[in-house]
């Protein structure tokens, strides 16, 4: 849920709720006084009827018979003691319109002239005001609902206004990305909140992104730093192995120690090219015709491991062109199959299949491996192998991403298969 | 939330309260201040009440509009003190005139009836059957004629 719709939401529900209670107030309330102003009417009306009589007591023994709305009658002593004045609603026939009209009733008691109580009813209609409360209703009800509606837009409104500063800010996260220089943040905003924001933002950006150069930095010089006396150690070895008065165990160490420098040195090379392949040190690139360069390089390895009696096949759908750094190209085949034959079972089956953006390398596998952790720099599945360095599908990985070509793994039908799924020009 | 309802609630009943009360109209003579009671006794010892209304205002003071069966209207406060007589078109009896009112009004309209006469803070107020009013301060003396 976005902040602003949040926001929104509640306002909106605690404002419904405010003004329910307030506009439902408020109705009672009026409608409340309205019916008080009927009863007042008609009170005043009694003084009126009443002074008549008192001035003029011939009266009583007239009715006002056309619109009926007083009628006199005589009270007992009795019921007189203890009269109450009553108001109430009621309906009255009314002949000319042949129907029933509300109205509102007043029964008083007063002292004739005459020595005599008579109970005066006043009756008065109610079409009006009921027409009225009719009306005070709807106007309110409109009245809530408009309100309502250009509140909840207003404050919708406004708050997109005060949240665009931060908006313009994850928009700029999104661009943000490691390795490549931090996008400039134009974000002008009078909040001090925002500009904080901002500022920490921009801090902490420029800081990960020096962190993450000094890292990369550190990787390209140790690796070649450690070139020189690597090589060194190696000659020294090699010049001691040729030294006279060597016993036969000797000559075993050396060798061991001269394949442990050998290993070292291409650690140290595939990590050199790593780090050149994530600083884009292979800037010029063309266009590779790469199924050729795959069924070469097949070829060449499959000479080379001829003791693993792989077993190989080349499905060739269509040509594959991509436009790459050579040598990049030649690394990410030679690391792919190398791969798949080293990694193979002895007699295994190797399938390279080309297709016109694609290249699938599957070998020999029952084991399904961990396609999180395959791509990892120094993960080794098979800690056994000695020669392996835990970098080649690492090189393979940085590669693709710097090519924007689509890397996945799948484990099926006992084959590993790893496949490239190159962008269409 | 049970708390707002409740003040609410508390705030209606009250408002309630103060605009509902209706005035009373009664005939019970019982219910009138002995003060008014007696002051009608002796300046109009004839009549009889036809009705009284009692009008309740916020804080509660009653005013009292006593209506006689021969139509004529005494008004008393909730102490029972007089504050207007009206007689209609008959003369307001003596008791209820101050001498220098009195006075004036034999002077000057020798021939004319006070047919009304209130008392208030700022003073009297009379009205006569020749459709004059006149204003009198506190101590009787005349301020002023209208018509």
């Amino acid at each position: 849920m976005r902040l602003i719709h949040y926001a929104n939401r509640n306002l909106s529900v605690l404002l419904l709720v405010l003004m329910g209670v307030w506009g439902t107030l408020f109705y009672f309330t009026i409608i409340d006084e309205v019916m008080d102003e009927t009863d007042d009417t008609l009170e005043n009306y009694r003084e009126i009827v009443v002074g008549k009589i008192l001035d003029d007591p011939d009266i009583l023994m007239t009715e006002d018979r056309i619109l009926h709305s007083y009628a006199l009658r005589p009270l007992s002593l009795d019921e007189a003691l203890d009269y109450k004045v009553r108001f109430y609603d009621s309906e009255v026939y009314i002949e000319t319109e042949d129907e029933y009209e509300p109205v509102r009733v007043m029964r008083s008691c007063f002292l004739a002239p005459d020595d005599r109580f008579y109970e005066l009813t006043l009756r008065i209609s109610t079409v009006e005001r009921d027409d009225m409360v009719r009306a005070i209703f709807w106007y309110l009800l409109v009245l809530y609902v408009v309100l309502l509606l250009c509140v909840t837009v207003g404050t919708r409104m406004v708050l997109k206004k005060v949240f665009v500063p931060l908006q313009r800010l994850l928009a700029w996260f999104d661009r943000v990305t490691p390795g490549k220089p931090v996008p400039p943040l134009d974000n002008e905003t009078k909040v001090s909140e925002f500009a904080k924001l901002n500022k920490a933002a921009a801090a902490m950006s420029f800081r990960s992104q020096k962190a993450y150069e000094e890292q990369k930095r550190f990787i390209e010089n140790a690796s070649h730093e450690l070139q020189t006396p690597l090589a060194i150690a190696r000659g020294k070895l090699e010049l001691l192995a040729e030294s006279e008065g060597l016993t036969e165990r000797h000559l075993q160490d050396i060798d061991e120690l001269y394949r442990t420098l050998g290993r070292a040195v291409k650690l140290n090379k595939s990590l050199l090219l790593l780090s050149r392949i994530d600083n884009g040190q292979y800037p010029d690139s063309k266009p590779l015709d790469l199924g050729s360069i795959a069924k070469e390089t097949l070829a060449d390895l499959l000479d080379i491991y001829e003791s693993r009696r792989i077993q190989a096949s080349i499905e060739d759908h269509a040509p594959c062109q991509v436009e790459m750094n050579e040598s990049l190209a030649h690394v990410l085949l030679t690391n792919l199959l190398k791969n798949a034959i080293v990694h193979n079972e002895v007699g295994g089956r190797l399938r390279l299949v080309l297709g016109k953006a694609s290249i699938e390398v599957a070998n020999s596998g029952e084991t399904p491996l961990d396609a999180e952790k395959i791509f990892r720099r120094f993960y080794r599945a098979d800690l056994s192998k000695k020669e392996s360095t835990g970098l080649g599908l690492a090189i393979v990985k940085s590669i693709c991403d710097l090519y924007g070509i689509r890397l996945s793994y799948a484990c099926k039908e006992g084959m590993h298969r790893f496949s490239l799924k190159f962008a269409k020009p | 939330m049970k708390k707002i309802l409740a003040v609410l609630a508390v705030a209606v009943a009250s408002v309630q309260m103060a605009f509902a009360d209706h005035d009373v109209v009664t005939r019970d003579e019982s219910r009138l201040p002995v003060a008014a009671r007696e002051t009608i006794k002796k300046n109009f010892p004839d009549a009889k009440i036809s009705y009284i209304k009692i009008e309740k205002d916020f804080f509660q003071s009653a005013n009292y509009e006593t209506t006689l069966t021969n139509g004529m209207e005494i008004d008393f406060n909730s102490k029972g003190d007089w504050i207007e007589v009206d007689c209609k078109r008959q003369a307001v009896p003596a008791g209820f005139i101050p001498a220098t009112v009195k006075e004036y009004v034999e002077t000057n309209f020798p021939t004319v009836l006070i047919v009304k006469i209130e008392r208030g803070r700022k003073g009297y107020s009379i009205e006569m059957n020749n459709g004059l009013d006149a204003d009198f301060d506190t101590a009787g003396m005349f301020l002023r004629l209208d018509d």
